[in-house]
């Protein structure tokens, strides 16, 4: 009768080190699924910080100082010029000063009389960009204010040149802002178009097309006549954008001979190739 | 194995910094590319390795990408793992040279950014055509990525005879050992 020997010990599917992975891959797997389908809680909040302060100041911050450096040394040879230029507007900018204090007293003044309320007051809150979508595809970038900061949903968002999206997530430390060129977007700003000094018309801001670069807009009233070069602001209307705030220029005006109203393609003001600081706008 | 998966994040980490260099264009109207050096090292990486350490590698790599660079959860995790099981499939059928690694590394770059494109527009969040995609975003990527498979492949030469030099060093010490004990 043949002898029956044990078999030796198979090899082991995974070995130690490939098993420590594994065991990495399952906790990071859960802490994803509690940070995302609970999301909205402290942890979530937290994990989202942790991951973009982390990003943030290893990869961003030293790149763009080492950046800034450079462009600084290059820039030695213009300053002189520069600065000439920045004291004389410093110099006309008091002038200024006055004159809009004045115009804001009187429009106080009005406004009190005629017993109505303006929306075009507000705070300012300085912000610094500091994480995008790499892949770009999702158009909400994350600045580096949060609640801390008096931060809160739907505020409005520019930059030196205009109006760049809206306030979409808050956390504590950060923010997360949706510019005006998502496709997907929740909520429509009201704009107006200055037609001369003392008459204006307003619509409604509709869709950005990625192919022209345009937005696209509806005016309500068909009767107005726009023309191309006219500047395109923010209308206040609804509460959450303060009314003044530039968005661009008109491009194209098409008539809509079946609808009423006319469509309009704006040149938006803003490049939205590159920015890096902003102001969130809180409306008083 | 240890030495592989840093290559691959800190090629991850090099994209951080590239990225910051040159930011993607939002506006989506101009030609740009989007930088994707960790995924071409991922690519390069995972061929040479066994399929459950290039699986491991794939979903590690798919989560460092979902919570570092995108905010997203689990889609650059499948997005990794669908092309580690592509390159498994080609590996038996592609050699190492320089021309097949690059050939290689497009058609993976191609297949991620398709399947990233797929879901956008799947779930609503982009309505770019598909000729402007391919205009405006593939084109440069593919160029810009061909010359980072270039450095990449140099870099995981310099790899490859690092590990091998490093084991023979300690066969060579085993070796040494075992004739002291024989003593």
């Amino acid at each position: 009768m043949p002898k029956i020997t044990k078999r030796p010990n198979e090899t082991a599917r995974f070995n130690r080190s490939q098993k420590i992975l594994i065991f990495i891959c399952i906790i990071l797997l859960i802490f994803g699924f509690s940070t995302r389908i609970m999301g909205g809680n402290a942890a979530s909040e937290s994990g989202y910080d942790l991951f973009t302060m982390l990003r943030y100041s290893l990869i961003e911050k030293p790149t763009r100082t080492i950046l800034n450096f450079s462009k600084d040394i290059s820039n030695l040879w213009n300053v002189q010029s520069e600065n000439d230029e920045l004291r004389q507007e410093i110099a006309s900018q008091k002038m200024y000063k006055s004159e809009l204090d004045d115009t804001k007293r009187r429009l106080a003044e009005l406004e009190a009389l005629q017993g109505i309320t303006s929306n075009d007051q507000y705070d300012s809150i300085g912000a610094t960009v500091i994480a995008r979508d790499v892949q770009g595809w999702s158009n909400v970038m994350t600045i580096n204010v949060g609640s801390n900061d008096g931060i809160t949903k739907d505020m409005s968002v520019i930059s030196s040149k205009g109006l760049l999206g809206r306030v979409v997530e808050v956390h504590d430390k950060t923010s997360k802002v949706q510019l005006l060129t998502a496709e997907k977007t929740d909520s429509q700003v009201s704009i107006k178009i200055e037609l001369s000094s003392d008459k204006s018309t307003t619509g409604s801001l509709e869709t950005y097309d990625k192919t022209t670069g345009m937005f696209t807009a509806n005016i309500f009233d068909s009767t107005v006549e726009i023309k191309k070069g006219m500047k395109v602001v923010t209308s206040g209307i609804g509460g959450a954008t303060p009314s003044g705030i530039l968005i661009g220029e008109v491009q194209d005006v098409e008539k809509l001979y079946n609808a009423e109203g006319v469509k309009i393609q704006i040149k938006p003001a803003v490049d939205f190739n590159d920015f890096t600081y902003v102001s969130v706008l809180k409306v008083k | 194995m240890v030495v592989q998966y840093i290559f691959v994040f800190a090629c991850f980490l090099i994209d951080g910094i590239i990225e910051t260099c040159f930011p993607v264009n939002f506006a989506m109207n101009s030609v740009y590319f989007v930088s994707c050096f960790g995924v071409c090292a991922l690519i390069l990486t995972i061929r040479k390795m066994d399929f459950i350490d290039a699986l491991i590698l794939s979903i590690l790599s798919g989560m460092f990408y979902d919570f570092f660079f995108t905010n997203s959860f689990l889609v650059y995790i499948f997005i990794f793992v669908l092309l580690c099981f592509i390159v498994k499939a080609w590996q038996k059928h592609v050699g190492e040279s320089l021309l097949e690694s690059i050939i290689l590394a497009i058609c993976s770059l191609f297949t991620m950014q398709l399947i990233t494109y797929a879901l956008m527009w799947f779930s609503g969040d982009t309505r770019v055509s598909f000729n402007s995609w391919i205009y405006n975003r593939m084109f440069l990527t593919l160029v810009v990525n061909v010359g980072f498979v270039f450095i990449l492949h140099f870099l995981t030469n310099l790899r490859d005879d690092y590990i091998r030099m490093r084991d023979l060093k300690i066969r060579k010490d085993e070796k040494l050992s075992t004739r002291l004990l024989r003593r």
